[in-house]
């Protein structure tokens, strides 16, 4: 039986950062939504779990948006799934993402500055 | 029954689900848990289904019609329930309405209608005649 993390190691994602996440993950190559959750879940460490109550309305969320496009295909397996890709349209609004959740990491960052070592 | 347009969307969100779970499952077998185990821990983890189809769908914009089809025949099948109440209602209305477009009919003919004249803007004077009601004299006006 694999090893399951415990629980406060979880941390649930804000919608607005697990759009990014989606996007960034569909990056590389055309997945499905379970690969999806596969990679942001091991790229983190196991720290990152998409529940997939979330990942499915973010994914057709994001169809909607015409930030990705979906396909029907057949996985290695020989299943049938559907796949997302990323439109440039999708390329563009990872990017604006990432540029300012990095503001935003790097303002928290000035904001919580170091403690001074006595 | 009429196929409406996203009976296919629907139907292809919970394939999409199934096939999730599919793997899911996969999963957890090749990492060496007993396959009825790893069914019930993967549906656990897949969720409230019907839930997320929902929340799912609702992002598509229909359910505005969907609910209203379905209020419309839930009404009608209670009406079915109760025919006592439902002749009441449908007679008072028939009369409701007849009655108003009875007199409305009349209204329409009497007054509203164009004289049976050829021409009636042309009309320059109209005989006074008694009125049959109250013996009092009327005397119509050119129309402009």
């Amino acid at each position: 039986m694999a090893e399951t993390p415990k629980y406060q190691n979880r941390i649930e994602l804000l919608q607005g950062r697990l759009d990014m996440l989606v996007l960034q993950a569909l990056l590389r190559q055309p997945m499905h939504g379970y690969a999806v959750a596969q990679v942001i879940r091991n790229r983190s460490g196991e720290v990152l779990t998409v529940e997939t109550g979330s990942l499915y309305p973010a994914l057709h969320r994001l169809e909607r948006r015409k930030w990705v496009r979906s396909e029907w295909k057949l996985t290695e397996s020989k299943q049938r799934a559907k796949f997302y890709q990323l439109t440039s349209l999708g390329k563009k609004q990872l990017t604006a993402d990432h540029r300012r959740w990095l503001e935003l990491v790097r303002a928290i960052g000035a904001v919580m500055e170091p403690e001074v070592q006595p | 029954m009429i196929r409406w347009p996203w009976k296919n969307a629907k139907e292809s969100l919970s394939e999409e689900l199934e096939a999730h779970l599919r793997m899911a499952i996969a999963k957890r077998v090749a990492d060496g848990e007993d396959p009825a185990q790893a069914r019930i821990a993967a549906l656990r983890e897949l969720g409230n289904v019907p839930l997320m189809e929902d929340i799912t769908r609702e992002r598509w914009g229909w359910m505005w019609l969907e609910d209203l089809l379905r209020d419309t025949r839930f009404a009608l099948r209670q009406l079915r329930h109760a025919p006592a109440f439902t002749a009441t209602a449908l007679l008072t209305l028939a009369f409701g309405i007849g009655a108003n477009l009875g007199v409305f009919q009349l209204l329409y003919a009497v007054i509203l209608a164009e004289l049976p004249v050829p021409h009636p803007e042309e009309v320059v004077r109209i005989h006074a005649a008694r009125t049959p009601f109250d013996q009092s004299w009327t005397i119509s006006y050119p129309a402009h």
